[in-house]
């Protein structure tokens, strides 16, 4: 009994502890989230500035009017590693930093690279060298660090980058003793630079990187992958130059080990002070201009979406859309199909009017049908509204196949921006024959999760699931909704789904059980670990996909049971692969697949546990 | 409310985490088998991998039994009165109700199921990506067939039918799950992608009679990896070029299941496989006016199964 009470005593513990731990813990959407870029405000934050104050060493001039000229010439070039390069840019020119007024910060500088030259490789049609040439501004602290990048939203994009990543490069920041550290901002995000003082010269090398810049802001490096520095950049200080060095030699490598692949660039720059002086006519062009500064200072959303632009027109290497649907039709492989149907969707993203062939082709009644349920596919792939349209088109054509119309609802479904058409498409699809009234049922179910995503309304279709729910005289009724329902994801849903857990029906326990899966509420977790005790292997072997879509966190009671006690070796593997994907995250994942490793009485079970905790992290 | 619920969640957690302590030590639960064959595979590279899991099945519930086995005077026999037994009971009351309901009539009920399911990482995202099934089953109370395509978590096709079921369920060739990243390399946007592009379907004929179920069902899959990239800049193109075969898997199997009267079944399951992974290149180019290059970025050299698992047959009593 002592024991028993311990037992008790110990499982509330834990329960206790865990649920405070839970709520000490930061949600998963709060590691999601991007931190914010500093630089697409006027200038640093406070909370990205270093704590710890930079010291000037003998302060850099900044009185009104002083001029710094530099002759500059730059050299970025991309490609794999350790290879030739493969995409280079070269600029050269006059590069002037002008002290026009104060700032909260320092002072601000115009900055205006003159006579500027640019060389790319490949050759770029249509390169913009001009806009190089367009006056920016910087707020500088005395200590040299660059607080506040300021460029007009006239300038393209990647001009403003360019200049960035040479303005950036030549950024030194004072410091006390012979070497000192200083977290800085350059194009490609937030790093740590180090310099070693060395009689006249100071030499800077980037020692990693905190933060990298997306078109979300700055993020933490791991979200993209990892980013390793070599080379170093060396500055030599004149006497008399008033803190501004007299020259800047870099030569600095980054490669980036991104989510798929490694890329390397290379960074050299030579900047040569070639006069100083004293220019006032520009003093308050700072305030003048300030109107016209884009608050996204890189502009990188524009560019970025032009990467996924560049990426879709990659996909289709410019290929038609009659030519595409042929190499559809004449694939006898399935590879030479998916990708042709991947390249048919880009296309569709990229050309409005091959969403008009793609609709034309789709309802003409000699289409074959594997051809129609590819388009059917694309245009669900494309998501664009006029490709929405075409795929309600489809649903309601008397001439248009049923097994067409099957793939048409569910890429409706499957739709991330759904429009309104849409909707009212899928819900007249209800009405036809069983099978597209069944598949448009559940394609409606995801359609109201998709809606619930975007934070549209999906109440209509939540309620009138619920409603045929409460009509539903047979299970097979009960089922198709229940599986419409669990697609939504909807808590309204829930008490319904709930009501039909206890079903005698296991077919019916089974589509309940199974529709939890996307419900947000605390108690779903529970109820599923008591699921994976029902007498159905089909009902627990669904507990388990519900647990699947799930925080694996949430769900340790229902694993551990199934690790520990199910009798159906099949399920105990399958809560082993849950388990394997949170092995990195959740410590109580790895000691269950530790415990199934040894002490399993199957050695398949054993073997999966085994292969699990020996899996890639 | 929340609160209330929040409560009663905690409470019931704390009562599945004495039963299951406890499960160790008391009497088992008796009245369920289940036969058949299965297969089970993963592969992973880096970033990239794909894991799957097939298999073919027959099963039978003595109800009478289960019911009998797990109820909670029976389970929590032994423990003193008081908090831990009241957990027991309340855990074993829920369980035991289930069972006991389905003590009616045969008091048995049996069945037989087939299906695949797989996951894949993409550029080191763990996602999963397809989960077939086709079941027939015989309970106390309604014979029932039924089949469900999962991609993603979301049902997108599936329904349940009476004691014959035969279809052929091909899906056309779609994006299951996508990945994508852009990141920064120096002043150059960089946007990558990763499609599993895949063709689901089933073909299954499902049957469910008084005394026996025969589920003769074959899911297929295949799942391409199919790639882009694209930089943030205009004049130049980039992309990436290459294939990767992430899955291709056919499995035909058949679930049968025969009662023989009293508490006697006989089954036979078969299962043939044949799967295909992780094969191809990848490489990243980039191109401009008379200049192209590219450079692999990440290859695979193929993983190969093809089995005939065979058949597998006995009888078994509950």
């Amino acid at each position: 009994m002592l024991v028993n009470q311990k037992l008790a005593a110990a499982a509330v513990a834990v329960v206790v502890g865990a649920t405070v731990t839970y709520w000490a813990l930061p949600r998963a959407s709060d590691l999601s989230g991007r931190v914010q870029d500093a630089s697409a405000s006027p200038r640093l934050s406070a909370a990205s500035v270093p704590a710890a104050p930079v010291k000037a060493r003998g302060g850099r001039d900044l009185a009104a009017g002083r001029t710094f000229v530099y002759d500059v010439a730059a050299s970025r070039t991309m490609g794999a590693p350790g290879a030739a390069p493969s995409v280079a840019t070269d600029i050269r020119g006059t590069l002037s930093f002008t002290v026009v007024g104060a700032a909260e910060e320092g002072a601000a500088l115009r900055v205006v690279l003159s006579s500027p030259s640019r060389t790319d490789r490949p050759v770029r049609a249509g390169a913009d060298v001009a806009t190089l040439g367009t006056p920016f501004f910087v707020v500088m602290g005395e200590s040299g660090a660059i607080t506040g990048w300021y460029f007009p939203r006239a300038m393209p994009g990647e001009s403003r980058r360019q200049l960035r990543s040479i303005v950036s490069g030549m950024q030194w920041v004072a410091g006390e003793g012979a070497t000192w550290d200083s977290p800085e901002l350059d194009e490609a995000g937030q790093y740590v630079g180090r310099y070693q003082l060395d009689g006249t010269s100071v030499t800077k090398s980037k020692l990693h990187y905190d933060l990298v810049r997306t078109p979300q802001g700055l993020v933490p490096v791991a979200t993209v992958g990892k980013y390793e520095l070599g080379g170093a950049t060396r500055f030599v200080m004149g006497a008399g130059d008033g803190g501004w060095p007299s020259s800047v030699d870099e030569d600095l490598t980054t490669t980036v080990t991104f989510q798929g692949g490694r890329l390397g660039l290379s960074a050299k720059m030579r900047a040569r002070l070639v006069s100083t002086g004293e220019d006032r006519q520009y003093l308050g062009s700072f305030e003048v201009a300030r109107p016209s500064f884009d608050p996204d200072t890189d502009g990188l959303a524009e560019d970025a979406a032009l990467a996924l632009r560049n990426a879709d027109r990659g996909l289709v290497q410019g290929a038609s859309f009659g030519g595409l649907v042929g190499d559809y039709e004449a694939s006898t492989e399935h590879k030479g199909r998916a990708r042709a149907v991947a390249r048919l969707g880009a296309l569709m993203r990229t050309s409005p009017e091959s969403v008009r062939e793609a609709r034309t082709r789709l309802l003409a009644k000699d289409t074959k049908e594997a051809t129609g349920r590819a388009l059917a596919s694309a245009l669900g792939a494309a998501g664009t509204k006029e490709a929405q349209q075409a795929l309600a088109d489809a649903l309601a054509s008397k001439d248009v196949p049923t097994s067409v119309k099957n793939d048409a609802a569910i890429s409706l479904g499957l739709t991330e921006n759904p429009t309104a058409e849409a909707r009212t498409a899928l819900k007249g699809a209800m009405t036809q024959s069983s099978d597209v009234s069944q598949t448009a049922a559940l394609a409606l179910g995801n359609m109201a999760g998709s809606l619930a995503k975007e934070g549209q309304d999906a109440t209509d279709i939540v309620d009138d699931l619920l409603a045929k729910l409460a009509a539903a005289t047979t299970s097979e009724q009960k089922v198709l909704f229940l599986d419409a329902l669990g697609n939504t994801g909807d808590a309204r849903a829930l008490p319904a789904i709930r009501a039909h857990l206890a079903e005698g029906d296991a077919s019916v326990r089974l589509a309940a059980t199974a529709a939890l899966r996307f419900q947000k509420s605390d108690e779903v977790d529970p109820t599923l670990a008591l699921m994976v005790r029902d007498p159905e292997v089909l009902v627990r072997k669904a507990a388990l996909s519900a647990m699947a879509q799930r925080p694996v966190q949430k769900g340790l009671v229902g694993l551990r049971h199934v690790v520990e006690n199910e009798p159906v070796k099949e399920l105990r593997k399958t809560a082993i692969r849950i388990l394997a994907r949170a092995m990195d995250t959740v410590p109580e994942a790895e000691q269950i697949l530790a415990w199934a490793a040894q002490h399993d009485a199957d050695p398949d079970v054993k073997k999966a546990a085994e292969d699990a905790l020996s899996r890639p992290k | 409310m929340q609160m209330k619920l929040v409560a009663v969640a905690a409470v019931v957690s704390a009562g599945l985490f004495a039963a299951t302590a406890r499960e160790a030590s008391a009497a088992p639960i008796l009245g369920a088998k289940e036969y058949g064959q299965s297969f089970a595979r993963s592969a992973y590279k880096g970033d990239f991998g794909a894991s799957f899991e097939v298999g073919a099945k027959a099963y039978a519930n003595d109800y009478a039994q289960l019911c009998a086995t797990s109820d909670p005077s029976y389970q929590c026999s032994g423990m003193a009165v008081g908090f831990v037994q009241n957990i027991c009971r309340s855990v074993y009351t829920i369980i035991n109700g289930r069972f006991c309901a389905q003590n009616v009539g045969t008091k048995m009920g049996f069945g037989a199921y087939g299906g695949a399911e797989a996951d894949v990482r993409l550029f080191g995202k763990d996602l999963e990506i397809f989960d077939l099934s086709a079941d027939a089953k015989v309970e106390p109370d309604a014979i029932t067939t039924g089949y469900g395509i999962y991609v993603a978590g979301a049902k997108i096709s599936g329904y349940r039918s009476g004691a014959h079921f035969e279809k052929s369920v091909p899906l056309a060739e779609r994006t299951l799950v996508k990945a994508s990243s852009t990141f920064m390399l120096g002043p150059i946007p960089i946007a990558v992608q990763a499609r599993a592009v895949g063709s689901l379907g089933i073909d299954f004929t499902l049957d469910g009679g008084t005394a026996q179920v025969t589920a003769t069902a074959e899911p297929w899959a295949q799942v391409d990896g199919v790639f882009s990239a694209g930089i943030g800049v205009s004049g130049v193109s980039a992309g990436i070029e290459g294939d990767l075969l992430l899955a291709r898997v056919g499995v035909p199997g058949t679930g049968k299941i025969v009662w023989l009267g009293e508490k006697k079944f006989s089954y036979e399951a078969s299962l043939d496989l044949s799967l295909k992974t992780l094969d191809g290149s990848v490489s990243l180019y980039a191109e401009g006016l008379g200049h192209r290059a590219s450079w692999e970025i990440v290859s695979w050299n193929g993983l190969d199964w093809s089995w005939n698992l065979g058949r597998k047959t006995g009888a078994f009593a509950l």
